[in-house]
């Protein structure tokens, strides 16, 4: 993100306009986090900019929103999600005219219910009713205690969402008994540090989960989801995918399984049948019909926590159990062609394929497990007949966190000739994990690349320029140019095609070192003309590109990255949401809340900045600000919600946001 | 001829000890210095043809073989004496007798020509260890046709002005060998000019009884031809005590006080360490035997009677109850606890308490914490999460009592991301960008107890460490490094495919070698630390097992065999080798059990002994004659000041409940300014009290609060008599007539709270509180 900034500043600065700050609405936080299916429920919305929302969108089938009322920072939104919407997490947007934003709702199938405070400490503990699945806050220093009861021997799940649904809680969880003693702590678990529990209770009794902030932190849009129960919990799918058009027999794994009824993938694309369960493992039959959809869905379990990734592909699929692809000398033998499924499940552990090719061979080593959610860190090395390495992949490209990481490998390589190769695959810091899934797929190289927009929705300023970036990534061997074009524009917006070279795009680390994007940058120039219709519009990217005398095109998929917490993912919607609007005059920066007296004030003109600007508004004194000025110091002197407007003369430039002025002189 | 005065030839018919215990020259005219410890000795060498006794040496006269005999009373010695062929006349060579001078004379020294930027634009290596750099140095300060106008030979005799000063006399055997060397040309020595490669100095060991006692020590060089020479005149001495010993440039060390030191003895790049104890008397007939609970007392009170010293009685049980509840798990016996305790009549009760308080979650804890501060865990790079990443680690593993090879193994060869999984993933995230050096650093200082950080920029001064080694042993972590995962800027320690580290002399690769021990080629797709772990953990292993058996001793004797912990040298030896070698074999015979390590310590004699001094232990700090008193650490007083009170502490960051030992990362100002360490660097904490630490318990709030709080102990002492309560609770002991007199009459005369509120105030600032005793 740091990285588009800089380009758009770049762009903006060569343009010779001031950049405006951002306009469109924000959100920071949204309580609660979901709902369950066959409910409606009223969001409380907290950001900024959210004055005037006109509109709110759920992704997928089956749920709906609308705006109730809206303010600068807060808004509410009421959600109905239908009885058969599909469970899990779903992109929420809302609109404004100055743009629109996007976060993430979850859809649950289970009863909800919210934490109440006072809840800090053991006496005043939340009785759990579990199954449960409870809204709540953290709040710096906050301390949320819930009581429940486990019988001897039986295994309970505790599982806190909240940054995998853009919350800003960094959550910890713990198991205290009825002392205060301490069985089972978790920080972060996930990738994106929420804490999860899987816990035997040897002895029946009561006791007690403590929730939190890492470190105390917390606020009040740190919200949270707190699984907890004995239901069924599921970590993978083995295999974790199928051939589209035939039958694929699975076990999911995991804890409580043994009542597993019930398999869906996606919202009814396929339905499992179930062989046997255990406490541990369930196996399935699910025929996957030959019209599925390539690609990655949900595999929803009956009862469980939370659905599993399971993806669905166009070629053969081969699984091998843990530990049965370990000896390099002697791998198990693979056809181009085939996505292997496994789990690295020791440390220190690799699983070797060999594969045979006639004669010299483009082919290509792709894993897909870090962007399943799975945290094994793949890498892949092949090595020829005599033993020795010829090539090796850990990730794409460096991740800098300058970018949304991939640890992903994708490889591809020439085999020299004709003979058998040895592919090996492990995790790349050598851990081993029985929830390590990976899928190799091992194929011959068919030249492709991908395009992402990079963000997921844009504003266009009349009679401005305006820059869009498109990431070209190319795939199995692609090494020639791409044509990138824009349909779907609003009326009176124009944007040029493009050529992505084939040269993956290079900028430079604070340390001087040059890295490399995974692909290459595109910032097309959108030019909005001073009437183009101020609309909201879907722009459609499309690529299209020729090597060895064949042509690919492909579409764009919108892709977001939360920059606050560092996640990504592709919108489920793949267009840009572009919105045509109007930059005002002036705008100001103002603080949610401030005190009476002195407040110093941040304001872009973007008008011709001309003429000595005017602060004023009612309970402030005004405030004559030169031109070319960019602070003022404004004086409150009364308390109440107070907007303050920048005129030149008697054009009025801008409002700001109220600022809720509070205290006593 | 002077003779050492020893404790060992003062028995009437002893055989005198001789040193060197054989003697080989090499050409006419060589000679080699020899001490006979004794008394009244006669001297002679059997075949005065082959070699001649003058003047307390012994010089060749023919080639041959012949002994040399000493008779003291009726003590006999007889040592061997060969003299071989020398070859040639041999010219004077710069590196075994010209730079050698420069290192004696103390002018390669770290404050004068050997430091960074040397004197006056005279730069010599480092104690000499590079001599064809002190060969250009010094060759630019010669006058080759007049050798006595050469600058290196006035500034050192003090003819012209000479920051340094007078440092030999023109007529000195040091003047005469570089004059000479100058007249000879001023030769750098030829390719295949021996070397030294193995520095001896005799005696290794001796007690001196009583003030102005004296040892000459001898020092004999070994040469890479094959060749040994007399070098006691050629190399430099330095007392590691001059308080206890002094020791002149001849070689002749002096007693100067009761105490023990080792004097170093250092030339062309070697060092080695002669021990030196000092008795005040001698050890007598009427000795009396302790009793010994274990082999641990064996080797302690068989030093003890060496020197004569007489250990303490053995510890009281409440003071043994205290103590070993404080260092086992870092807290008070509650009232009840010692109550139960001291009316026991079991005979076994103090074994008892011992394996009970062994198998409790706290002694995890504290060894976890120990070990998370040793190994840096937390520091600023790794943030709080890093730091409890290792400290969780480490604690299931004291915990499931891993055993210590496990355990190091296991922060050896750990990777992963840095805030999540199963292992102490963040161990070596210690900063930024830490590097292959640091690695071979903390490695080697942590679990091998060598400090070999000098040998990164030069020879090891003090060791024998050279570049070489140090780039060698950092070469097994040349592919340990960390790269981004994840969008949250989660850091993760990986092993990378490929890197090497780089000598900065060479510039060449270097190939991994282990300290003291041979090259192992690093190869593709494998771990070459999983080697090196092996390697660490041996049996064999020289280092590790000492090194930590070091440490768990100073954790309960309050000082280490080897003392700093992490510097095992030989400049710097054990006071009780023997104590050292057995500990480490008896924890490397049981497959490294730590818990047997501390048990075997806890239920010795001598971690039981008091901590009262008899009047031959009163001086003592060396030799475990009675228990050491130490202030208690930061966390065991923080979170004794609680259990008193019964106030808990709220540390910042951590969830309620938590005490002070479990706060694995980051500090308050109490824990500060007792002396938790910022982890920024690798170090022992300080023990020692100060003010700050005086003014805070006198006034500071971790007291005040909690005695001004309403519901702590003190309220549940409103009734009745608690007077054995406050003292129980406090310091594990009832309370004496006087003490139970003084309280009872203050709760007679004064508001009940204001009085309890004094009486603990008072406790908890007395020193029987404040310090494990």
């Amino acid at each position: 993100m740091r990285l588009l900034l800089i380009l758009f500043s770049a762009l903006f600065s060569a343009f010779g306009a001031s950049e405006p700050p951002p306009l469109e609405p924000q959100i920071t936080g949204v309580f609660p986090r979901g709902l369950q299916r066959g409910s409606a429920v009223e969001l409380q919305v907290r950001g900024r900019n959210l004055q005037g929302l006109r509109g709110a969108t759920v992704s997928g089938r089956g749920v709906v929103a609308e705006v109730v009322e809206a303010s600068a920072y807060r808004a509410k939104l009421r959600v109905r999600a239908e009885g058969g919407a599909e469970p899990g997490r779903r992109d929420l947007r809302v609109m404004a005219a100055q743009g629109s934003t996007l976060t993430w709702l979850d859809i649950s199938d289970r009863a909800e219910s919210f934490e109440k405070e006072p809840n800090g400490d053991f006496e005043k503990a939340t009785r759990l009713a579990m199954p449960a699945l409870v809204n709540g806050v953290v709040t710096a220093g906050d301390y949320d205690y819930y009581r429940f009861s486990a019988a001897a021997g039986q295994t309970l799940t505790f599982d806190l969402l909240a940054t995998r649904n853009g919350s800003s809680l960094d959550g910890v969880m713990e198991i205290l008994d009825a002392e205060g003693r301490r069985l089972e702590y978790s920080d972060d678990y996930y990738a994106f540090k929420d804490p999860h529990i899987v816990y035997k209770f040897s002895e029946a009794g009561e006791y007690f989960l403590r929730v939190y902030g890492s470190g105390e932190t917390g606020s009040e849009t740190a919200d949270y989801r707190l699984l907890a129960g004995a239901m069924p919990h599921v970590d993978l799918a083995l295999p974790g995918g199928g051939e589209r058009g035939r039958t694929v027999e699975f076990d999911l794994q995991g804890v409580n399984l043994d009542g597993v009824a019930e398999v869906t993938l996606g919202a009814g694309l396929a339905r499992g049948k179930v062989l046997s369960t255990g406490f541990g493992r369930a196996r399935i039959s699910m025929a996957i019909p030959g019209d599925t959809p390539l690609g990655a869905s949900l595999l929803h379990v009956g009862g469980a926590t939370l659905p599993v990734p399971f993806v669905v592909s166009g070629m053969r699929e081969l699984t091998v159990a843990p530990g049965t692809a370990r000896k390099r000398a002697d791998p198990v033998a693979v056809e181009l062609g085939t996505v292997v499924n496994g789990v690295i499940d020791t440390d220190r552990a690799a699983d070797y394929f060999s594969i045979r090719v006639d004669g010299p061979e483009d082919v290509v080593l792709a894993v897909e497990s870090m962007n399943l959610g799975f945290l094994l860190d793949p890498l892949v090395a092949v090595y020829d007949d005599a033993g020795k390495r010829i090539a090796w992949q850990d990730e794409p490209t460096t991740n800098t966190g300058k970018e949304p990481a991939n640890l992903d490998p994708h490889l591809a390589l020439r085999l020299p000739r004709a003979g058998r190769y040895t592919v090996a695959i492990r995790d790349s810091q050598f851990r081993g994990d029985a929830t390590f899934l990976y899928r190799l797929t091992l194929k011959k190289a068919e030249p492709d690349f991908a395009v992402r927009i990079v963000g997921a929705h844009t504003t266009l300023y009349r009679g401005r320029e305006n820059v869009v970036n498109v990431r070209v990534r190319r795939l199995e061997g692609w090494n020639t140019p791409v044509e990138i074009w824009a349909e779907g524009l609003p009326a009176g917006v124009t944007a040029p095609r493009m050529i992505a070279e084939p040269k993956n795009t290079s900028y430079t680390g604070t340390c001087g070192e040059i890295h490399y994007l995974d692909g290459t940058n595109v910032a097309v120039l959108f030019t909005v003309a001073g009437d183009a219709s101020l609309d909201l519009s879907r722009v459609v990217f499309r690529a299209r590109g020729v090597m060895a005398g064949r042509t690919v095109e492909r579409e764009a998929r919108a892709r977001y990255w939360k920059s606050r917490i560092r996640v990504a993912g592709d919108a489920e919607e793949p267009a840009l949401l572009a919105t045509v609007a109007d930059l005002p005059g002036v705008v100001f920066q103002t603080p949610e809340r401030a005190g009476l007296g002195k407040l110093t004030v941040i304001l872009t003109r973007l008008d011709d900045g001309g003429g000595d600007l005017v602060i004023e508004g009612d309970g402030v004194a005004p405030v004559v600000v030169a031109a070319g000025v960019t602070r003022a110091e404004v004086v409150f002197t009364k308390a109440g919600e107070i907007v303050l407007n920048g005129r030149v003369g008697d054009r009025v430039l801008g409002r700001s946001a109220p600022v809720r002025v509070e205290g006593k002189r | 001829m002077k003779f050492a005065v020893g404790l060992m030839a003062v028995c009437v018919g002893a055989a005198p000890a001789v040193y060197p215990p054989s003697v080989t020259l090499f050409g006419v005219g060589a000679g080699q210095t020899v001490v006979v410890d004794g008394v009244g000795c006669a001297v002679t060498v059997a075949d005065g043809g082959i070699a001649e006794w003058i003047g307390g040496r012994v010089v060749a006269k023919a080639k041959g073989s012949t002994w040399l005999t000493a008779k003291c009373g009726a003590g006999l010695t007889t040592v061997p004496v060969t003299v071989r062929a020398s070859g040639a006349v041999l010219k004077k060579s710069f590196v075994n007798d010209v730079a050698p001078i420069f290192t004696m004379g103390g002018c390669s020294g770290a404050n004068c020509h050997g430091s960074i930027r040397g004197q006056r634009g005279f730069k010599l290596s480092l104690f000499g260890y590079e001599p064809a750099l002190d060969f250009e140095a010094i060759s630019k300060r010669i006058d080759k046709g007049a050798a006595e106008k050469s600058l290196v030979l006035l500034k050192a005799t003090a003819a012209v002005g000479h920051g340094g000063g007078f440092r030999f006399a023109a007529d000195s055997l040091e003047y005469r060998t570089i004059a000479e060397w100058i007249r000879e040309g001023a030769p750098y020595d030829a390719g295949g000019a021996p070397r030294m490669t193995e520095l001896r100095v005799y005696p290794q060991e001796q007690i001196l009884v009583g003030k102005d006692a004296t040892q000459q020590l001898v020092a004999v060089g070994y040469y890479s031809d094959g060749s040994v020479r007399d070098v006691t005149q050629l190399v430099q001495y330095s007392s590691n005590n001059p308080d206890v010993v002094q020791v002149g440039k001849n070689g002749q060390a002096r007693a100067l006080q009761t105490g023990e030191t080792a004097v170093m003895v250092r030339t062309m790049g070697k060092a080695v360490a002669a021990r030196i104890l000092v008795a005040g008397s001698r050890a007598d007939s009427a000795y009396v035997r302790v009793p010994r609970n274990n082999f641990i007392d064996e080797h302690v009170f068989a030093k003890l009677q060496k020197l004569n010293i007489r250990p303490s009685a053995v510890s009281g049980d409440s003071e043994f109850l205290r103590r070993v509840y404080l260092d086992v798990v870092g807290k008070l016996p509650t009232e009840e606890e010692a109550r139960a305790f001291l009316a026991s009549k079991e005979a076994n009760k103090r074994t008892a308490v011992v394996d009970r308080l062994l198998a409790q979650p706290e002694f995890a804890e504290v060894w976890a914490l120990k070990m998370a501060e040793l190994t840096r865990a937390g520091t600023r790079e790794a943030g709080p999460k890093g730091g409890r990443i290792v400290y969780e680690w480490l604690r299931k593993a004291f915990a499931e009592n891993t055993p210590y090879d496990k355990l190091v193994t296991g922060l050896v060869l750990s990777q992963g991301t840095h805030l999540f999984g199963k292992g102490p993933s963040s161990f070596y995230n210690i900063s930024f960008d830490s590097n292959a050096a640091d690695h071979a650093t903390n490695i080697s200082q942590i679990f091998l107890g060598v400090r070999i950080e000098c040998a990164k920029c030069h020879n090891h001064p003090w060791e024998k460490w050279t570049q070489d080694d140090f780039y060698g042993f950092a070469a097994f972590f040349a592919r340990v490094g960390v790269k981004e995962v994840y969008e949250n800027d989660e850091n993760a320690t990986v092993y990378n495919e490929e890197g090497v580290v780089t000598h900065p002399k060479t510039k060449k690769a270097v190939t991994p070698k282990y300290l003291d021990g041979g090259l192992e080629p690093d190869e593709q797709d494998k771990d070459i630390r999983e080697a090196l772990a092996r390697w660490m953990t041996r049996a064999d292993n020289p280092f590790f097992a000492r090194a930590f058996v070091n440490r768990v001793w100073k954790q309960y004797l309050g000082r280490g065999l080897v003392e700093e912990v992490d510097d095992f040298r030989v400049t710097n030896p054990p006071t009780n080798p023997a104590l050292l070698d057995a500990l480490a074999a008896d924890f490397i015979r049981n497959k490294f059990d730590i818990r047997r390590l501390v048990r075997t310590i806890l239920l010795s004699r001598t971690y039981q002994l008091s901590a009262e001094p008899n009047e031959t232990n009163r001086g003592d700090v060396l030799n475990y004659s009675r228990f050491g008193m130490r202030r208690l650490g930061a966390e065991t007083l923080t979170d004794a000041i609680a259990q008193v009170t019964g106030v808990p502490d709220k540390f910042a960051g951590y969830p309620p409940g938590t005490r002070a030992m479990q706060v694995y990362a980051g500090a308050n100002y109490m824990l500060s300014t007792f002396g938790r360490l910022n982890r920024d660097i690798i170090c022992e904490r300080d023990a020692q009290p100060d003010i700050a630490q005086t003014m805070h318990l006198i006034s500071g709030e971790t007291i005040q609060k909690k005695l001004a709080f309403d519901g702590n102990v003190i309220s549940q002492w409103m009734t009745g008599d608690v007077v054995d309560s406050v003292f129980l609770r406090t310091l594990t002991r009832f309370p004496t007539a006087a003490e139970r007199a003084a309280l009872e009459g203050a709760l007679a005369g004064g508001e009940r709270r204001a009085v309890l509120q004094d009486a603990l105030w008072a406790i908890l600032n007395s020193k029987e509180f404040l310090y494990n005793h």
